[in-house]
């Protein structure tokens, strides 16, 4: 996703308004999405009611790291967060690139 | 992430005391606070919870929410044993999901070893401490104690902005805990 947003800062590709902001709008609703989730599952992970036994104890660190270490859902999510941010900023510059052409196309007819 | 350290970890025998998911915060066996000196601002409880009968979306007040920039009304919801209202905002780049969640039954102390927490300056006069996921990723959350064995949780999220975040659920914090027993 970051070669995305490279390619579509340097004028890479181009997408029109109308395009771009269905895309803009599917992105943030995506991102909400995550956001509610992540939300949850903090909630949830300060709270999971497993009791005091040393099994219980275990569990309850297992069950923490499997949301939180390098390969968990929490970095995950987060990862999926930041490609979406990229994208983000990848179509606002494709937009960009889109109107830099079409005012390039009209002073050109001009001078015809 | 050790699975079999989970499995394994059966083969040993070790002392434990096994409870109701309900006793959870009398008999706490969880680390000890990170600052024991400010415990006393988190009251002995009797009886039952000071927060049985609040209502999460009733915590912010109509100024609390007018500073948060909350327009729309609360959404109640419940998490497990987290009685909890949540109110969306929508930022200039990303949407806030703000949070206030109340446990009757869990203090400070309970809060899993597993979850860092850092020790906070009293808020008022609760102790309070601030909670990020490992990372430094958003959410965060400022949780207020309010007995040994209840506390209050403010949680904001903000994209991948974890400082913004903690600016939030500080700002929370701190407008709700003039409301708290």
């Amino acid at each position: 996703m970051m070669q995305f947003a490279q390619t579509a800062a340097s004028g890479g590709f181009a997408v029109n308004e109308t395009g771009g902001q269905a895309l803009l709008s599917a992105i943030r609703n995506m991102r909400d999405g995550i956001a509610l989730i992540q939300s949850d599952w903090a909630f949830a992970n300060r709270n999971i009611p497993l009791g005091q036994s040393h099994g219980a104890n275990v569990m309850t660190k297992v069950d923490t790291d499997v949301g939180q270490d390098d390969q968990g859902f929490m970095p995950m999510l987060t990862r999926l967060m930041e490609s979406l941010e990229a994208a983000e900023q990848g179509i606002n510059d494709a937009m960009r690139n889109y109107q830099a052409m079409e005012e390039q196309g009209a002073a050109r007819q001009q001078s015809i | 992430m050790a699975v079999s350290a989970a499995v394994t970890s059966c083969a040993t025998s070790t002392a434990g005391q096994p409870l109701p998911e309900g006793d959870v915060g009398g008999t706490s066996t969880s680390r000890p606070s990170a600052n024991p000196s400010s415990r006393p601002t988190t009251r002995p409880q009797t009886g039952g919870s000071p927060l049985a009968d609040l209502d999460p979306c009733a915590l912010l007040t109509a100024s609390a929410k007018a500073t948060l920039g909350i327009t729309a009304a609360g959404e109640r919801r419940k998490i497990l044993d987290t009685r909890l209202c949540q109110w969306k905002v929508r930022g200039p780049k990303d949407t806030y999901i703000l949070g206030v969640g109340l446990l009757d039954k869990a203090g400070i102390d309970d809060i899993p070893s597993g979850v860092p927490i850092e020790q906070l300056p009293n808020i008022g006069d609760h102790q309070a401490v601030r909670s990020k996921e490992a990372g430094g990723t958003t959410p965060c959350a400022v949780i207020l104690g309010v007995t040994n064995s209840s506390r209050v949780e403010l949680q904001a999220t903000a994209g991948t902005d974890v400082d913004k975040a903690c600016e939030l659920a500080m700002d929370m914090a701190k407008l709700v805990e003039p409301e708290l027993p």
